[in-house]
C-alpha cells in the first residue's frame, strides 16, 4: 500500500515496502551527505539553517498545491500569487499606512478570491486547471510587476523585518511553522474524513459526486486556499526582503510542481503527501545551494531543475497513469 | 477478399447511414452532400457547380426548406439527418445500410424518408434498415431478420399474413426454464409512498415523467436503446439537469436535487457502468465500500473511526460473499462479478431507504448474478424501497413487482407482474400504439 493515498483502513497483509513513495528521502539524503562530504562549507549550522529559512517561505505555496494534485488539479498560478501577496501588502502599508499584519491579512483575503474565482471557473465550467491557473499565472505576475514598478524600491517598515526574524529555540519561528504544519497536515490528509476524501475525489470524481460528496466544493476550497496560503508565504518573503520584489515567487511555480512529483505526487491524482511535498522543496533548495557551491552558473542550474522536472513527470506517467 | 474494412467497403459501393450523426457541422450543406467535390473553375473549387448539383438532389427529394450554402450547424436535427442520408445516396451505392436512421426525425420527415426509400427500391438500389420501431420495419420491408442479444434468429418474409406479434416472439423467446429466472408472484401492497417522480422533464431528451416507489417494493423501468431510460434514472437523482419536475421522498420535495441531497435522504444509486463511476478502481476494496460513510464513521473533529469502516468493509465482504485476495485489494484486479458487489457494498453501507440500480447484474458471471437478485429481493423484503433500470426483461421479470415502460422518452405503460411476459414488455417498448 502506496502511503501516498492515505492510511488504508485496514490491512490484513504485510506492508509492501514501498520504494517509490519515499524515493524523495533517499534522493535528498544522499545529496545532503555528498555535499557535507565534498564542500567544507555546507554542513554548519548557518548555512543549513539559511536554506530551511529559504523552504520555509515557498512551502506554503506547497500546501495548497498538494492538496489540489491530489485532487488531480493543477494550480499553475501559486508563484505569482505568492509574489502577489508582497506587491499587496506594499500596496497597503505604502499607501493606506496600514500596520504590516493588516496588510498581510487584506492581501491573503484578495488572493483568497481570486484562489476561488479560478477554482469556480474549473468547477463550474470543467476547464482545464492548468490552463485558467497559467491564465491567472499571467494576469498576476503583469498585475505585480505594475504594482512593484509603481512603488520604486521603497523600503517596508521595519517591523516587517523584525516580524520574521523572531527566533524560537534559536531556529526561525517559520521553519517551525512549517514543520508543525506539515506533521498536522499529514495526520489530517490520512485519519480525517474532510482530508481524506481528497484522495477519493482525486481518484474519481464521478464516483464521490454518486455518494454524495461535494467534490466540486472541495475543490473550489482548495484552490482559494492554496492563493491565500501562497500569499502568506509571499508576505513573508517580502518582509524578509524588507521591500516588494519581482523576484518573490519568480518562476516558483515549477519548482512546487517539481519537488510535489518526485515527493510522489501524481498529476493523475489521487496520490500525494505534504511532508513529502515539503522534502520535495527542500531537495530543490538542496540542490540549487549546492549547485551555487560548486559554482555552476545560475542558467545551467535553471536547465538542470527543468530537466528533473521532465524526468519526475516522465516517471509519474511511467507508473501512476490509470490503466485505462 | 483478404481484409474487410470501412475502406473496402466504401469501395464496393456500400454505404452507410449511422445511428450517430456524422456530419460536418462547420461546412455547407452542399460540402456534406459531396465531401469528395473536386471539380474546378480558374483553378478554384466551383461552389456554384456544387450548389447546383446539391440544389438537385433536394429537390428531388422535395427537401425544400434546404438551402445548398447554409451551414450545417443551422439545419434542423432532422434535415442533418436528411443531408446525411442524401450524401450517401448521392453517391449512387449499389447498397445502402440504415442504422436507425429515424430516430432523429419528426413523423413528416420520417414518413418523407419512407417515401425516398420506396422510390430508391424501385430503382433497384437493395437496402438494409436497422431499426427497433417495428411499424417501420413492416413498412418497409421485404425480409425481416430479427437478432437477439448479438444472435440472429431468424428471416421471415415480409407478406400480407406477418404481423408485429410474430416479430415480438422472435424478438423474446428467451429460454426461461432456466431457474435463474421465475417470474415474481407479487402480493405487495401499496401504502407508504418512498419516492415520486413528478412530471420530470427535459427538451428533447424526457418528455414529462412520473412515478411512484411504495416502501418493500420492486419497480422495473424497461426500454430500448434510446429510449431514455438512462436519461430518466440521472435525472431523478439529480446527475443531470431537468428543465421541469420534481422528485419527493417520503412526502418532501428534495430541493435543490443533487446526489448530495438524495443521499442524505437515504437515497442511493448504483450506476449502471462500474468502469466510469461507481467504483475507486484503484483504491483498496475497504476505501471502496467506506466511501459513502466516510462522515458517519467520524468522531468529533472529523477524525475517521478505522476499526468501525474496517469492521462494515468486512461485513459486507461477508455477506456477499466477494471473493478476496485481502482487503487491500483493488477493485480493478477482481472479476465483473466481484466488483459488481463491491459497488453494491458500497451503496447499501449507508443502509439506504431507497435504492435505484440500473443495469445491476451487467457482464457478470450466472452466480453472481443470482446472488445479486437474491440480496436485492432481500432488501425488499425488509422494506427498502428498489427501482430497477434495466434492459434484461427475466430479471426484471424476476426481481420486480411492476414494470414501467420506455419508448421516445416517455413512460408508454405499466405492467403488472399478474400480467408478465417478454410479449406483453416488448410490444409498449417497441410498437407505436397511435400508428
Amino acid at each position: 500500500m502506496a502511503e501516498g493515498t492515505g492510511r488504508t483502513l485496514s490491512t490484513n497483509e504485510k506492508k509492501k515496502f514501498d520504494f517509490g513513495s519515499w524515493i524523495i528521502i533517499y534522493i535528498s539524503a544522499a545529496l545532503f551527505i555528498f555535499l557535507s562530504l565534498t564542500r567544507s562549507n555546507f554542513f554548519n549550522f548557518n548555512n543549513i539553517h539559511s536554506i530551511l529559512y529559504g523552504v520555509s517561505f515557498n512551502f506554503f505555496a506547497a500546501i495548497g498545491f498538494t492538496l489540489l494534485i491530489i485532487m488531480g488539479e493543477l494550480d499553475m498560478s501559486v508563484g505569482s500569487l505568492f509574489g502577489f501577496g508582497g506587491a499587496m501588502m506594499g500596496y497597503f502599508v505604502f499607501t493606506y499606512r496600514l500596520p504590516v499584519g493588516a496588510a498581510m491579512v487584506l492581501a491573503m483575503l484578495l488572493a483568497l478570491a481570486i484562489g476561488l474565482c479560478a477554482g469556480f471557473l474549473v468547477v463550474q465550467f470543467r476547464l482545464n486547471s492548468m490552463m485558467v491557473t497559467i491564465g491567472v499565472m499571467m494576469a498576476v505576475k503583469g498585475f505585480n510587476w505594475m504594482m512593484v514598478n509603481k512603488f520604486g524600491g521603497r523600503q517596508l517598515p521595519s517591523e516587517a523585518r523584525n516580524f520574521v526574524s523572531v527566533d524560537f529555540l534559536s531556529i526561525r519561528w517559520s521553519i517551525w511553522l512549517m514543520l508543525v504544519i506539515a506533521i498536522i497536515m499529514e495526520i489530517l490528509l490520512n485519519k480525517s474524513w474532510h482530508f481524506k476524501q481528497l484522495y477519493y475525489i482525486g481518484h474519481n470524481m464521478d464516483t464521490t459526486i454518486l455518494y454524495g460528496l461535494k467534490a466540486g466544493r472541495v475543490k473550489i476550497l482548495c484552490f482559494g486556499l492554496s492563493a491565500a496560503v501562497s500569499a502568506f508565504g509571499g508576505c513573508l518573503m517580502t518582509a524578509r526582503l524588507a521591500r516588494p520584489d519581482v523576484t518573490v515567487g519568480a518562476n516558483l511555480e515549477i519548482s512546487i510542481i517539481t519537488a510535489a512529483v518526485i515527493g510522489g505526487a501524481s498529476i493523475f491524482g489521487g496520490r500525494g503527501s505534504i511532508v513529502r511535498s515539503m522534502l520535495g522543496v527542500f531537495f530543490i533548495f538542496l540542490l540549487q545551494n549546492g549547485m551555487t557551491a560548486y559554482n555552476i552558473d545560475s542558467y545551467i542550474q535553471q536547465i538542470v531543475v527543468g530537466t528533473i522536472l521532465v524526468a519526475a513527470i516522465y516517471l509519474d506517467l511511467r507508473f501512476n497513469r490509470k490503466k485505462g | 477478399m483478404k481484409t474487410y474494412t470501412p475502406s473496402s467497403a466504401h469501395e464496393m459501393g456500400i454505404r452507410m447511414v449511422h445511428q450517430e450523426l456524422a456530419v460536418f457541422e462547420n461546412m455547407t450543406v452542399a460540402e456534406n452532400v459531396y465531401p469528395d467535390f473536386k471539380e474546378k473553375k480558374n483553378g478554384f473549387l466551383d461552389r456554384k457547380r456544387l450548389n447546383e448539383k446539391t440544389q438537385e438532389q433536394l429537390n428531388l427529394f422535395g427537401l425544400k426548406t434546404i438551402r445548398p450554402s447554409a451551414p450545417m450547424a443551422s439545419v434542423t436535427l432532422g434535415g442533418q439527418q436528411m443531408v446525411e442520408i442524401l450524401r450517401c445516396i448521392a453517391a449512387h451505392p449499389k447498397v445502402l445500410i440504415l442504422d436507425e436512421p429515424t430516430s432523429g426525425l419528426n413523423d413528416s420527415e420520417a414518413e418523407l424518408l419512407m417515401g425516398i426509400l420506396r422510390r430508391l427500391k424501385s430503382e433497384g438500389l437493395t437496402i438494409l434498415y436497422i431499426s427497433h420501431r417495428l411499424n417501420e420495419i413492416m413498412q418497409i420491408s421485404d425480409r425481416v431478420t430479427i437478432m437477439r442479444d448479438g444472435q440472429y434468429v431468424t428471416t421471415l418474409d415480409n407478406g400480407p399474413e406477418l404481423t408485429e406479434a410474430d416479430l415480438i416472439n422472435n424478438m423474446v423467446g428467451r429460454d426461461l426454464s432456466d431457474s435463474l429466472y421465475s417470474i415474481k408472484q407479487s402480493g405487495h401492497r401499496q401504502e407508504e409512498a418512498l419516492l415520486e417522480v413528478k412530471g420530470l422533464q427535459k427538451k428533447n431528451s424526457l418528455n414529462p415523467a412520473d412515478l411512484t416507489l411504495y416502501r418493500g417494493e420492486v419497480v422495473g423501468v424497461f426500454g430500448l436503446e434510446g429510449s431514455g431510460v438512462v436519461k430518466l434514472s440521472r435525472m431523478m437523482y439529480g446527475l443531470e439537469r431537468r428543465e421541469g419536475g420534481e422528485v419527493l421522498v417520503k412526502d418532501r420535495v428534495v430541493k435543490p436535487l443533487t446526489p448530495r441531497a438524495m443521499t442524505d435522504r437515504k437515497v442511493m444509486y448504483l450506476n449502471n457502468n462500474r468502469k466510469m463511476a461507481g467504483l475507486l478502481l484503484d483504491m483498496p476494496v475497504t476505501d471502496n465500500v467506506s466511501l459513502p460513510i466516510l462522515k458517519k464513521v467520524s468522531g468529533k473533529g472529523g477524525m475517521i473511526n478505522f476499526k468501525q469502516l474496517q469492521q462494515i468493509s468486512t461485513e459486507f465482504i461477508q455477506k456477499f460473499s466477494i471473493a478476496l485476495p485481502s482487503l487491500t485489494t483493488r477493485p480493478r484486479n477482481l472479476s465483473g462479478g466481484n466488483q459488481q458487489k463491491v459497488m453494491l457494498s458500497a451503496c447499501l453501507a449507508p443502509e439506504p431507504e431507497i435504492v435505484i440500480v440500473n443495469e445491476p447484474t451487467r457482464g457478470i458471471d450466472v452466480g453472481a448474478k443470482a446472488e445479486i437478485h437474491s440480496f436485492l429481493l432481500d432488501l425488499a423484503a425488509n422494506g427498502v424501497g428498489i427501482i430497477v433500470f434495466s434492459s434484461e426483461m427475466p430479471e426484471l421479470m424476476k426481481l420486480c413487482d411492476r414494470i414501467l415502460v420506455m419508448r421516445s422518452n416517455s413512460i408508454v405503460g405499466e405492467v403488472p407482474s399478474s400480467e408478465f411476459s417478454e410479449q406483453t414488455i416488448m410490444r409498449y417498448a417497441a410498437v407505436d400504439e397511435n400508428e
